[in-house]
């Protein structure tokens, strides 16, 4: 059922306890979902010096957290935005679709660390970050495109209308991501023709409700 | 990491998974390979061969029937427990088509609630009883919905629950089916011969059975069908199994069957293993903020073992435990496929943490007090390993 790389991340992580003062933590997750993952770095000069994770969670929750502070680790702050979960998934050699969420969710970890450290930095007036005001300009125009007019199996979480009637739908297929309210980070490459195939929901039949 | 075994211990696997199959007893297989090589004609011939057959299956049949306190004939063959759940509640409806209305438990099997949702979208109601926090049915609710409905096809009920092992208390059931003459099934397939089942006593009207976890083969069940009751076969073809299920026969399956049963119907076995599920029970309930799920003592499956430990998920305990050769289960979110933690604990009312946080151990006669001390040590281990790494645990 499992990779090797999996397996051994599991057994024996790498990256697993807690960093003592960090510069900054973010957690993900609830225990309704059965994962919760918790990352920690200390950053020096942009860079991510160290990275730990503390992670309720299976197997694959606990593997694709110690990959993604393997990758993160020694990166800027600016590459580690751009780890992807698809990038865990690929160094972990696979997970077992139903458990691609945890993959998600550890990247998703990271991503918030970063947002608020690079928030209090600019709070506390830090002025050696030019590049992030066009990062967050990058997310704001993200997240104001316009609903897609028909969802198709390449449309994103995020193209979709955020209304109640669409989150209903998406429910009533069983899309998990849904009812997980931590997918923020990944709602731009989260399609639904990844999704169906990961969760095994039919997608013609969801694609049918979305554009009724 | 490493964990101490003493060298002169046995290095093998600690199978603590007997609620999802067990192994093969040495003297079944014996009893059952003449009949793959020597006797090996069909039941249904006229000859040596088939006469043969005849005789050990119906042997098989009286050594079962006896052990459930039926008539001979009343035993109908299946391929598995799920295919007797299938012939029990379908081969009723077909039968009864004018009864839509089937009483269950929130703590079934699959195959008999994936049935009824399938039977829901043929027009059928199900009313799912809740249950207590140990997981005893509602029996209060059983007799009100009883009293509610005039249409209602049967009751059925898991008698011994495979992810907490409770036993239900099938007498005061009985009766309360029998006073409204509404026919009673019973899910048997981790109870039997594990806890007494007397059809007639008990007012049962079909009772479902198989061999593969009292260290039977797989792939051979059974069926109690009471003469009260009449059902329409899901198979069709031949005149096997007094006309109730065509196919011919799986005669070493059947007599391997019968050996398992009647091996395993015994108090001696049942005192064994009894000894090993409590050791077992006692020393986890040892390790700080753990909880065992399901009742103790006799109400209890003699195999099962099922605890919740705070602030860490199952699946990673057991994937722990597998890397130090001990297979056992879990029922969290992560292991099914609807990332839903266990309906069973849940409706046993555990909230998501301590349901997301369960795992099972089930026992046979073929551990050994040595394993049950190294399982309890090493799941020890691991629990602290694992909290060490929880961020959720003891910040409440």
């Amino acid at each position: 059922m499992y990779s090797k790389e999996v397996l051994k991340r599991f057994k024996n992580p790498k990256h697993a306890g807690e960093i003592k003062n960090p510069d900054i933590s973010a957690e993900v997750g609830n225990i309704r979902c059965g994962d919760v993952i918790k990352v920690s770095l200390k950053v020096e000069k942009d860079k991510i010096k160290d990275v730990k994770f503390m992670t309720y969670g299976c197997v694959s929750a606990i593997a694709a957290s110690d990959m993604l502070c393997e990758l993160a680790k020694g990166k800027t702050l600016k590459e580690a935005q751009k780890i992807k979960f698809k990038d865990v998934l690929e160094k972990l050699e696979g997970l077992p679709p139903i458990k691609y969420h945890c993959s998600v969710m550890a990247v998703e970890a990271l991503q918030k660390a970063i947002k608020e450290y690079l928030k209090k930095a600019k709070e506390s007036k830090i002025k050696d970050k030019p590049k992030d005001k066009s990062q967050q300009n990058k997310e704001k125009t993200g997240k104001t495109l316009a609903p897609t007019k028909k969802a198709t199996e390449k449309t994103t979480l995020a193209k979709l209308p955020q209304d109640v009637k669409t989150q209903k739908i998406l429910a009533k297929h069983g899309v998990p991501c849904i009812s997980c309210p931590h997918v923020g980070y990944e709602q731009e490459s989260l399609t639904l023709g990844f999704i169906a195939k990961a969760y095994g929901i039919d997608l013609k039949k969801l694609l049918k409700d979305l554009n009724k | 990491m490493i964990f101490l075994r003493s060298d002169s211990m046995r290095f093998s696997t600690i199978y603590l998974d007997n609620a999802a199959t067990t192994r093969l007893d040495d003297k079944v297989l014996e009893e059952m390979i003449p009949y793959y090589t020597k006797h090996y004609g069909n039941a249904s011939s006229l000859h040596s061969y088939g006469y043969d057959a005849k005789e050990a299956m119906d042997e098989s049949r009286e050594t079962i029937s006896k052990i459930l306190h039926s008539d001979f004939e009343d035993i109908i063959f299946t391929a598995s427990g799920s295919e007797a759940n299938n012939m029990a509640i379908k081969g009723l409806s077909f039968s009864e088509p004018n009864k839509k209305h089937i009483i269950t438990t929130k703590i079934e099997h699959k195959s008999i609630t994936n049935q009824l949702d399938w039977l829901e979208t043929r027009g059928y109601r199900s009313t799912y009883l809740d249950v207590d926090k140990e997981g005893f049915v509602n029996l209060e609710q059983l007799e009100k919905s009883l009293e509610k409905t005039k249409d209602t096809l049967l009751v059925s009920i898991i008698h011994g629950n495979n992810e907490v092992g409770t036993l239900q208390d099938l007498e005061k059931i009985g009766k309360i089916c029998k006073k409204y003459n509404v026919p009673f099934h019973i899910d048997a397939c981790q109870s039997f011969t594990k806890s007494t089942i007397d059809v007639k006593k008990m007012n049962i009207s079909l009772a479902s059975i198989n061999a593969h976890k009292i260290h039977g083969p797989k792939g051979i069940g059974a069926l109690y069908i009471s003469k009260e009751v009449k059902l329409t076969p899901l198979i069709h073809g031949g005149q096997q199994e007094f006309k109730k299920r065509a196919a011919t026969e799986n005669i070493p399956g059947i007599v391997g069957f019968a050996k398992a049963a009647e091996i395993n119907n015994s108090s001696k076995i049942s005192k064994q293993v009894t000894k090993l599920r409590d050791d077992l029970i006692k020393g986890l309930e040892k390790i700080v903020d753990s909880k065992l799920n399901g009742p103790k003592g006799e109400k209890r499956l003699y195999n099962n073992v099922n605890f919740s430990f705070k602030g860490i998920e199952g699946e990673a305990l057991g994937g722990y435990l597998d890397q130090k050769s001990i297979c056992t289960s879990t029922g969290s979110a992560c292991s099914s496929k609807s990332l839903e933690p266990s309906p069973v604990l849940r409706a046993m009312g555990l909230d998501y943490e301590d349901a997301n946080s369960s795992l099972r151990m089930s026992v046979s006669k073929y551990n050994t007090e040595e394993e049950i001390d190294y399982t309890i040590k090493a799941t020890e281990e691991i629990v602290q390993k694992l909290r060490k790494i929880s961020p959720i645990y003891k910040r409440k």
